[in-house]
């Protein structure tokens, strides 16, 4: 198949080389665009001794694997890796880009769409391809309003929401090619220097994955609030979560943010408490199977789209409702 | 030093969802019963410039820059209220941000920028509240040719050279920039600090500049690369809460988890 006009993603991987999952679901959004539109499937992946990962992407029914492998590659450089995207863009004229809506895909994203000089939404919750053209959703306004785009240049520039698309099907000697890509960098691209990466260890599970998250919002009205909280968590083997008020605060460290401008989960059970239940946030948890709501002001909205709730004091809710699972467990 | 920081007037985020109302024809939302305000991660990024001002101690001013079809003047007045040395602000119909995208705001910024003149750090938030783009800060970089840095937790200059700390996927990292640049600035910065009385009261004899998109030579030539074809109301499904109650918060608290174990939710 020819690779010009492909639909291609850029690919996030872990410290271990594994791909990440919101990549998988980008692949899984990309094949359905490409199936659609009637192109390939490409993915890119930048970074040192990438071959493993590049054949593992084979797997997810990509058609063409452009690889930059390379030890000045090895950490995300936002100015070098735009620079390689840029030169691949520009030699296979792909007709859209996917990236994955977080922290790298967010830097790159606009740094290749000003460089391209073509258009890009961010946190794209929805795809479909109407009158032969991408339309893509997004929520605005604090997650209050949807808006439909579409983008009138090549290529459309995507980044896409975690947990809004299914993943790829992993599917076993696919026919994919590698295409190695070496000739891209540029270090007259580099003006900011890295000097140091930190990486902060985390302990217990992640609001990512985990299967119970317990959060805390302004109702919780302290740091130490968050302790009886994080006591929960324990209990449970949730992870502990937050709305944005309490990490404006600095009652709980900003990871712990859930919502629109923080992670956006999805677990079995997601515990709110003192969460008055603004849009932005709700935006960021509605996903969760089972949500329960504690909160004292019984007119909050987050009592409108939860499937439990108590009314009340939560300072004298947790430790009898904690104590209450600790003892049935047993 | 001088620093330009450019802060967006919106509609109040935290609102309730029957405020924000469509205008299907037109396309733009029209907010209904809730102030504007300084978007909150504007508001990161004018703490810290004011956080480098106070480190480099009068060596150092703050440019407030906004820019929109109709800007309040009272909701500027905050930013010079607390600590901000001039408002420069670009009002036109021309700049209505429902009809400009990130191309047209990094480039009427730039104009903007560029009638300023004199420039050593511009600072941004990391997305506006209202359209959520998050690009403006790297395109604003990208047409005035300066480098820019996203996400950043904690500035600094030293040496005329500026210490960034951006957040990372499980971390941070330590960068360091030449001048001028573009910072993005995180939420983890910190919370706008709050003006006194006095200062609310001499904000109002600080330097105002009203320029328009003529002033700063911007004009708007062609299409937009990104369209709005449609806005809309999500549909959030309602549950149906069972509210548990008891005698005492305490008892309520029991009952919950007996009726999850009921119910084999835990």
């Amino acid at each position: 198949m020819d690779s010009r006009n492909d639909i291609i993603v850029y690919a996030e991987y872990n410290e271990k080389k594994e791909i990440d999952r919101l990549t998988l679901e980008c692949l899984g959004a990309g094949r359905r665009l490409a199936d659609d539109w009637g192109c390939g499937l490409g993915a890119v992946i930048i970074g040192d001794n990438m071959s493993g990962p590049a054949n593992e992407l084979i797997n997810y029914s990509v058609d063409h694997v452009y690889m930059a492998d390379s030890p000045v590659l090895k950490e995300f450089h936002p100015e070098l890796y735009c620079g390689v995207m840029e030169k691949l863009c520009r030699k296979i004229e792909p007709r859209a880009v996917l990236f994955g809506n977080t922290l790298p895909g967010l830097d790159l994203a606009p740094r290749v769409s000003f460089t391209l000089d073509t258009g890009l939404v961010t946190d794209c919750v929805a795809m479909r391809i109407e009158e032969g053209r991408v339309v893509l959703s997004k929520p605005v306004y604090s997650g209050n309003v949807i808006a439909e785009y579409t983008i009138e240049s090549k290529p459309a520039i995507i980044t896409v929401r975690a947990k809004t698309q299914e993943k790829a099907q992993r599917c076993d000697a696919y026919d994919g090619k590698m295409i190695p890509i070496p000739e891209m960098i540029d270090a007259k691209d580099v003006t900011v220097q890295v000097l140091e990466r930190v990486l902060e260890s985390e302990e217990g599970p992640q609001l990512d994955d985990a299967e119970i998250i317990v959060a805390g919002g302004r109702g919780i009205g302290s740091r130490e609030g968050f302790g009886l909280l994080a006591d929960l968590a324990k209990t449970l083997g949730a992870a502990l979560g937050a709305s944005r008020p309490p990490c404006d605060l600095g009652w709980i460290n900003a990871k712990a943010q859930v919502g629109q401008t923080g992670e956006i989960v999805g677990p079995s059970i997601y515990i709110a408490v003192g969460i008055s239940g603004s849009t932005q946030h709700i935006v960021g948890m509605y996903a969760s199977r089972t949500i329960i709501a504690i909160n004292k002001d019984a007119q909050a909205p987050i009592f409108d789209i939860a499937d439990y709730g108590i009314v009340g004091n939560y300072e004298e809710i947790i430790p009898s409702f904690s104590n209450a699972l600790v003892a049935e467990s047993i | 030093m001088r620093i330009i920081v450019c802060i967006k007037q919106v509609p109040d985020p935290e609102g309730p969802p029957s405020s924000f109302v469509v205008d299907p024809i037109l396309k733009r939302v029209e907010p209904r019963g809730i102030p504007p305000v300084l978007s909150i991660f504007d508001e990161n990024a004018l703490e810290a410039a004011l956080r480098l001002k106070d480190e480099m101690k009068g060596e150092c001013t703050v440019t407030v820059l906004t820019m929109g079809r109709k800007i309040s003047d009272a909701v500027m007045l905050k930013s010079l209220a607390v600590g901000a040395d001039e408002l420069v602000k670009v009002e036109d119909e021309a700049l209505d941000s429902a009809n400009l995208d990130s191309f047209r705001t990094a480039g009427a910024l730039s104009c903007a920028i560029r009638a300023i003149g004199h420039y050593d750090l511009i600072l941004v938030g990391r997305q506006a509240a209202d359209w959520n783009a998050g690009q403006t800060g790297i395109g604003v970089a990208m047409m005035l040719g300066i480098p820019v840095i996203t996400m950043a937790r904690k500035i600094s200059k030293r040496d005329n050279e500026l210490y960034v700390e951006r957040l990372i996927p499980g971390g941070y990292e330590v960068l360091k920039s030449p001048l001028p640049a573009v910072v993005m600035v995180s939420n983890e910065i910190g919370q706008l600090r709050y003006p006194t009385v006095i200062q609310r009261r001499e904000a109002k004899n600080k330097p105002n500049t009203a320029l328009n998109a003529a002033k700063i030579n911007y004009s708007v030539s062609g299409g937009n690369k990104v369209v709005i074809k449609k806005l809309y109301a999500p549909d959030v499904k309602k549950r149906n809460c069972t509210i548990i109650a008891g005698n005492t918060f305490e008892e309520a608290g029991k009952k919950l988890a007996e009726r999850l174990r009921a119910d084999s939710v835990l």
